[in-house]
């Protein structure tokens, strides 16, 4: 079993249970470091409780205080507290910008 | 101060003292008023009542940070209305430098089928800058690649070069006026518009600039200047964006590829979706890390000008540490990109060497090739066939003329609906139906369809001077009209746009960006000063657009926009008419 169908058989134990939820997280930029042995724009698979929010993912993934700028929940920006739903897919940014 | 006239008919030159009318105007707003004062709104853009505008913004030519950019305008070829297109390059502070206030290119060569070129030196005795001509026969119909060396060793390498490809002999409307970077190549464009060609239609094919020996930039104040250099500067080099080793500094503009694909606004495959499956492999993360794999070590971005510490010009690299390409900006790497269905970054960076070569503005050609992709003549996803186009392109074929026309001109010649273009002038990075303010700006911008005319995805993706829900099209075309007026000031200022991230965040940076103003010009304005000063601006722009036949009428997107949902979001773009008809209604 990988850790991918390791994850997913977390997940549905959460679902029986309902404490755990799994999301699918991307790190960006000069976040992706926290995501060791995935490069930028990979997805891992996140074990959280449920009623977890942003806040509360951006801790577990022990990112630096202040370096989380964006983060986008199903392809729409979101703030800290929002909630997260099992099978979410988050995307976190530091600041970026070009043009 | 100077105002240079080529004429190119007689090929005779004159230099004249600015008039006190164009005292506190440069860069963008000399050139548009220029343009609006002197060619007339119905002529051909090719044709020998066309001028072409060269201005150096206020405080270019100063050792302000990022502040080299030049600022060229005209008729465009490719809109019909008028046009500025800047880029940053020793060539803005050279002709900055030099006293040079504007350098207008007028006229048409008599003798159809030669090409001249111009070098523009300081004469000390006279204490002005004097032009000589030169038969530049011999530079025609090549690889810019090819033809700047000749000119450097010709003219000695303290020299800076503007020019035009040979998109810009062909007439292409999507032709740029390419510039010179640091390291001699011809990659620096003021790419939008058809400009190249405007020069190319007169007959002329470089201008080749020597500031040696000439006084620089006269300053009123010069301790206001400092002070404000140094809090513009202070601001530039603590931001997050544009700090070193920010996200600039290290992954180059590209670094938005990620998130626009995120947000579902990157266009992908001609405008059908706003997610790219390929997307991280072509972002700037992969470009820093693919570098730092192919060379061994990690590599930072450089400076395209002189004086500038963002440094967010790339270079990537092949298997075999050679170079393939500089720069791959993000609005390269999307048009050729995702927008084409292409994830190999090797062959984005071979089309982008291509393009600058050949003198086309990226964003136009990958739009346009996105076209041809959906018109069939080319498959989405084929790198080696989009290739094989620009090659036809550079040709000066007929299907590389039809190319050539632009992103409006390709579909019409293969039936195309789905065109994605507002005046003719082809869609940047930013899908209207996702990012709803950028829509806005596409459709208004007195310069067709242009991500720089006002950035509104600052707030509504990036986070920077607050956060606004990029789906919602309540209260943007307030805020597009406020960044379309600011922008057009700081285009005029000399500074690259990307100071805006740290000044729309940091307030000390906007005053030192006015105090630096001020400083040059020994004015005293304030922040309203500054809105008011770039809403002139645009009156000027939008009254010779309308002259020239381009009234609210259009200021649309493209239809199918309206009624076509893009995934992810299932959004069309549902902005009403008299939203988009306030933008300058409320100026």
């Amino acid at each position: 079993m990988n850790d991918s169908e390791a994850g997913r058989g977390r997940a549905l134990s959460g679902f029986f249970y309902g404490i755990h939820m799994l999301i699918h997280v991307r790190l960006y930029a000069t976040l992706s470091r926290y995501l060791p042995g995935l490069s930028s724009g990979m997805t891992a698979e996140i074990d959280l409780a449920d009623n977890a929010t942003i806040s509360d993912l951006v801790g577990r993934l022990e990112l630096p205080a202040g370096g989380v700028k964006v983060v986008f929940v199903n392809g729409l920006t979101r703030p800290p507290e929002w909630v997260l739903n099992s099978g979410d897919e988050v995307g976190i940014f530091p600041p970026v910008g070009g043009g | 101060m100077w105002i240079l006239r080529l004429n190119m008919t007689d090929l005779e030159c004159t230099v004249e003292e600015a008039p006190p009318a164009y005292q506190t105007l440069a860069g963008r707003a000399l050139t548009s008023t220029l343009v609006s004062d002197e060619v007339p709104p119905l002529c051909h853009p090719l044709g020998p009542n066309n001028k072409l505008v060269f201005s150096p913004g206020i405080a270019t030519g100063t050792n302000a940070s990022t502040s080299s950019r030049i600022s060229v305008g005209a008729k465009s070829p490719l809109t019909g209305g008028i046009k500025e297109s800047n880029a940053g390059s020793s060539w803005a502070s050279d002709l900055g430098r030099m006293q040079i206030k504007a350098l207008v290119v007028e006229g048409k060569l008599k003798e159809t089928g030669k090409r001249r070129g111009a070098s523009v030196t300081w004469d000390a005795a006279a204490g002005k800058p004097k032009v000589e001509f030169f038969d530049a026969a011999e530079y025609a119909g090549k690889d810019l690649y090819d033809v700047y060396p000749k000119i450097y060793e010709r003219f000695g390498g303290k020299i800076s070069i503007a020019g035009c490809g040979v998109a810009g002999e062909y007439g292409y409307g999507n032709a740029g006026v390419v510039f010179n970077d640091l390291s001699k190549r011809p990659s620096r464009y003021a790419g939008r518009g058809g400009l190249g060609s405007v020069m190319g239609s007169k007959g002329l094919k470089f201008i080749v600039l020597n500031a040696s020996g000439a006084p620089g930039v006269s300053i009123a104040n010069k301790e206001l200047f400092d002070e404000g250099r140094k809090k513009l500067s202070e601001a530039l080099l603590t931001h997050d964006i544009t700090k070193p080793k920010g996200a600039l500094n290290t992954y180059g503009t590209a670094v938005l590829i990620n998130i626009l694909n995120e947000a579902g606004g990157l266009p992908t495959r001609n405008f059908s979706s706003g997610r790219f499956e390929g997307a991280a492999k072509i972002a700037g993360e992969a470009i820093f890390e693919g570098n730092k794999q192919r060379l061994g070590k990690e590599l930072y971005n450089h400076a395209c000008s002189p004086g500038c510490t963002i440094q967010c010009s790339n270079t990537w690299y092949n298997a075999d540490g050679t170079e393939r390409a500089s720069c791959v900006e993000y609005e390269s790497d999307w048009a050729l990109g995702a927008n084409c269905g292409i994830d190999n970054l090797d062959d984005i960076a071979t089309m982008i060497k291509l393009c600058n070569g050949y003198g086309l503005d990226t964003i136009e050609t990958g739009a346009t090739l996105g076209v041809a992709m959906e018109a069939g003549v080319i498959p989405f996803g084929d790198g080696k066939g989009a290739i094989n186009l620009i090659h036809e392109l550079g040709k000066g074929s007929p299907l590389g003329r039809t190319l050539g026309g632009g992103t409006g001109f390709a579909g019409k010649a293969y039936g195309v609906v789905r065109v994605p273009a507002v005046k003719g002038q082809g869609m940047p990075a930013y899908e209207p139906r996702a990012v709803k303010g950028m829509g806005i700006t596409y459709a208004t911008s007195t310069m067709g369809a242009d991500h720089t005319a006002g950035y509104t995805v600052a707030p509504e993706l990036l986070g920077v001077m607050g956060k606004q829900d990029p789906l919602l099209a309540e209260g943007k075309a307030a805020l597009s009209r406020a960044f379309q007026a600011t922008t057009a000031f700081i285009d005029s200022t000399g500074h690259c746009l990307f100071i805006a991230f740290a000044i729309l965040d940091i307030a000390s940076g906007y005053q030192g960006m006015i105090d630096e103003c001020n400083g040059v010009l020994g004015t005293q304005w304030t922040a309203d000063d500054a809105y008011a000063y770039g809403v002139e601006v645009l009156k000027k722009e939008r009254a010779f657009n309308e002259a020239a036949g381009l009234s609210k009428e259009a200021d649309r997107v493209p239809e199918f926009m309206k009624v076509e949902p893009l995934p992810p979001h299932n959004q069309v773009f549902d902005v009403p008419d008299s939203d988009l008809d306030s933008v300058y209604g409320g100026l």
